[in-house]
């Protein structure tokens, strides 16, 4: 008995312990999970009002898809050209249908053999480091710009600046190496000829190594950035013009358009500003559901098919003219655009400087291009399906960017569309920089392209269809007015008499028309979605600016 | 030990050699180069004179030997170079990222191992119950799911309608569980079908028929003898899955808004940023064969065979 009494008595004490243990461990189990609850509801609360803190009535947050960058008011990429426009101010800016206007300059005065411009600096406008703008800090900003000016090679105005004095501590002079009539305009740009406070230099005074602190005049103050996360601004309250509405802007860096939306509709931002980061469908659905407000601004440039005329088929006039005919706006801006773009009629919308000239239209008449291709030797031919010269096919090449979705949509459209006309359209889908290169090698017969929009248009795009291995000096050299449509451009941007400058860009959109350089198809547009919070919705007529200062948010 | 353990960093080394060639001349070989790139983003026209100047700049100019040599000599500095586009330091903006992604490749490497264990040895050893036959149909449905979907699935459902997680950003744990939920469900049904497939061979295995025999509790059986031998194949698979996780992270970081490598990448990619890429190819050159030598030594360990196998005494 004593031998089975004792191995059960060992029994009963192990699985005591074993159950003792067990519900130790269902315990600290227990604790753990209803710890982690606890943390769950006291931390989404806070995760869900936003980055930082801030009173939400005062804040309006909206979705970028992309990182704002160092915001280097004298570089280009990473830095965000809407960034850099909400902290830098301009010496002059760009108003309706491309007026002047005074900025930071309240006045200035042009030379008669317009190679002088004297700024006259408004007084008392302070950096946001407290420090007062001067004519001394203007040059110093003009000249960091110039030192680097390799990189601004595409920008005329800085390789044609001589000499900047500061007069006295309101007044600038920048002298030119000729007359250049577009200058005050390239003042404008967002980038790179605005102002950096002198704290923002760094050390070395070069800023093209980069900046110390993004100091501007502008309506706005980075106050917290996260890179590739979020930035914060807030209100400037030293801006020289009329001071934000709103006290603190929040943008969050969201490069996923269904993301951006479902932000939108969980409350988690205010506002998607600008074409790029919806599509014309993710639009229209949000402007069919009633607790959204939507917006399409006017046009900001234009969607063009431009036609090489140094490659066959396209050097044949009558081939270009043919194309002309082909190109139905009104499907393509109702069907393909969602109605979201406007017909384009001309290069230029008439509202952009210089280009309310009526050049004439081609009207889509699938007739009359039938009867150019004729006259031209591209006859239909019995049992092919497509038209022939002798043993060649007509056969046109259209490399794009297949990133770019609503381009293969167009494209592919336009290439069924001119099968039934005998073209034999071919696609070539292509990635980003080995589109670049195709399209400087001229190994293309058409191709998307954008005008530049406001403030380049039109002398930017007109002035870079003279440069070799641009996209547009490919349309405009194989054709018979080459030689005086180049004279042309030219002599419009050294022209000093408006009168002159008028005749001229008459003669070059004249022969841009007649000789079927380019295809206007539609004036591209800004669009925005916002929620109910925002009031005083509006565009401005720079198409890289997002004007958030003329912003309210309700109570 | 001392034996095993040179020969593998040896290998491990000449490895990441290669890596570095492969890195520094195939991403040369791509077509457009980071000046081009550079006009071609900021949309301006590029003169000839222009790009000419910024690539003497930064270099791009001198035969490739050289520009090697240059750049591995500082990468055995620890100095990667600083980012074209951007100008910052290749190896902090590389860490910084790293970091956040491999937060995300941990936790869904976790939420992998729960799941892949729990349900494999479950439906193993309930073989063709309803529970074993759910799971073969649930695994066959999230397999052919593609992660971005399943991504807005569940941000649809569990953020915006239940509102229970937030939808974007990074900073609190909260932050984390989606991410890589989503990440962890594209990998689970390999390794649950891995998992019960090794079970289930173990179970028909001599040692295993006669630990029953000997009146062992299930539950002991499956610990110490089925999971035992399963566990190599999947411990190794797991370690060739963590650059497969990197990689994934990258379209989930895009879905949610993530700071890390994934769209840091991408970016650099697009912008034909050369120090970056080449700075990240070695970084997970690095990881993946950190990650299988960590693997191979744990699997050396808990197995004697392979340790005999190696000459490791």
């Amino acid at each position: 008995m004593g031998v089975t009494k004792c191995p059960s008595k060992m029994n009963v004490k192990i699985n005591t312990y074993g159950r003792g243990k067990r519900m130790k461990k269902t315990a600290v189990f227990g604790t753990i999970i209803c710890f982690v609850l606890l943390l769950t509801a006291c931390t989404i609360g806070k995760a869900n009002t936003g980055e930082g803190t801030g009173d939400i009535n005062d804040t309006l947050t909206l979705s970028w898809p992309l990182d704002i960058g160092p915001i280097n008011p004298h570089l280009y990429d990473p830095s965000e050209m809407f960034a850099q426009a909400l902290v830098y101010d301009p010496l002059v800016s760009y108003g309706d249908n491309g007026k002047i206007q005074p900025a930071l300059a309240a006045k200035w005065q042009v030379s008669e053999d317009g190679r002088n411009y004297t700024f006259t600096l408004r007084e008392g406008v302070l950096y946001s480091d407290g420090t007062t703008l001067t004519a001394e800090n203007v040059k110093r900003n003009i000249e960091a710009v110039i030192k680097n000016k390799d990189r601004h090679s595409w920008l005329e105005a800085i390789s044609l600046i001589d000499k900047v004095e500061a007069i006295d501590p309101l007044r600038v002079r920048i002298a030119l190496k000729e007359a250049y009539y577009p200058f005050l305009q390239e003042l404008t740009l967002i980038r790179p000829l605005r102002m950096l406070g002198d704290s923002g230099f760094p050390a070395s005074g070069s800023t093209a190594e980069g900046i110390a602190a993004p100091i501007g005049t502008g309506p706005w103050i980075l106050t917290n950035y996260v890179q590739d996360s979020h930035a914060e601004f807030s209100r400037n309250d030293h801006y020289w013009g009329e001071k934000p509405k709103i006290k603190r802007v929040v943008i969050k860096f969201i490069s996923d358009s269904q993301t951006r939306i479902m932000a939108l509709e969980k409350g988690e931002i205010d506002l998607i500003f600008g074409s790029g980061q919806l599509a014309p469908v993710e639009y229209q659905t949000l402007q069919q559901q009633s607790n959204y407000q939507t917006m399409v601004s006017g046009p900001l440039s234009t969607r063009v098919l431009a036609i090489n005329s140094t490659v066959a088929p396209t050097n044949e006039k009558e081939v270009r003219l043919a194309l002309q005919h082909l190109v139905d706006r009104k499907t393509i801006v109702e069907h393909l655009l969602d109605g979201l773009e406007e017909e384009a009629e001309s290069l230029f919308s008439p509202g952009f400087p210089y280009s309310d000239i009526k050049a004439g239209q081609y009207p889509y008449n699938i007739g009359t291009a039938m009867q150019l291709l004729d006259q031209a030797g591209w006859k239909a031919v019995d049992g092919k399906p497509f038209r022939m010269k002798g043993a060649e096919t007509l056969q046109v090449t259209i490399p794009y960017r297949s990133t770019d979705a609503i381009h293969k949509a167009l494209l592919e459209y336009l290439q069924s569309a001119w099968r039934e006309a005998g073209i034999d359209v071919k696609l070539q889908p292509d990635e980003p920089l080995v589109y670049t290169q195709k399209v400087k090698a001229g190994k293309f017969n058409l191709t998307m392209n954008d005008t530049w929009g406001v403030p380049y248009d039109p002398h930017m795009y007109i002035r870079t269809m003279t440069g070799e291995n641009q996209l547009g000096y490919y349309a405009q050299k194989g054709t018979a007015d080459s030689e005086t449509f180049t004279e042309n451009v030219e002599k419009v941007i050294r022209a000093t008499e408006e009168v002159e400058r008028r005749a001229l860009y008459e003669s070059i959109l004249q022969s841009i028309h007649d000789e079927s350089m380019l295809i206007p198809i539609s004036y591209r547009t800004n669009y925005l979605v916002a929620n109910e919070r925002v009031n005083g919705l509006q565009f401005t007529p720079h198409q890289y600016e997002v004007p958030l200062s003329l912003y309210e948010m309700k109570e | 030990m001392g034996r095993f353990l040179v020969r593998r960093i040896g290998s491990m080394v000449s490895a990441l050699w290669g890596v570095s060639l492969i890195a520094f001349f195939l991403i040369r070989v791509i077509p457009g180069d980071p000046v081009e790139a550079y006009f071609a983003i900021n949309q301006l026209p590029a003169s000839v004179e222009a790009m000419n100047a910024i690539r003497e700049e930064q270099g791009f100019n001198k035969p490739l030997l050289a520009q090697y040599a240059s750049w591995i000599l500082g990468v055995l500095q620890l100095d990667f170079g600083k980012s074209f586009s951007s100008g910052l330091d290749v190896a902090r903006s590389l860490a910084d990222k790293f970091q956040v992604t491999v937060t995300i490749s941990a936790a869904a490497l976790i939420i992998i191992m729960c799941i892949s264990v729990s349900v494999g040895v479950l439906s193993a050893v309930k073989q063709s119950s309803l529970f074993d036959r759910m799971t073969r149909t649930t695994v066959f449905m999230i397999a052919s799911m593609p992660s971005f979907w399943l991504a807005f699935i569940l941000v649809y459902v569990v953020a915006l309608k239940w509102g229970l997680l937030p939808l974007l950003g990074w900073g609190t744990w909260q932050h984390m569980i989606l991410p890589s939920l989503t990440l962890a469900l594209g990998f689970c049904p390999y390794y649950i079908r891995l998992i019960r497939a090794g079970i289930l061979e173990q179970l028909q295995q001599p040692h295993v028929q006669y630990a029953r025999a000997r009146g062992l509790k299930e539950s002991v059986i499956v610990r110490r003898y089925l999971l035992k031998g399963t566990l190599p194949s999947f411990l190794t698979s797991l370690a060739m899955t963590c650059g497969g996780l990197l990689g994934g992270a990258a379209i989930i970081e895009i879905v949610f808004t993530i700071p890390g490598i994934g769209r840091h990448i991408l970016l650099a990619m697009e912008t034909r940023d050369y120090t970056v890429l080449q700075g990240f190819i070695l970084l997970i050159g690095f990881f993946y064969t950190a990650i299988n030598f960590a693997a191979d030594l744990f699997c050396a360990i808990i197995d004697p065979r392979i340790r005999l196998k190696e000459g490791v005494q």
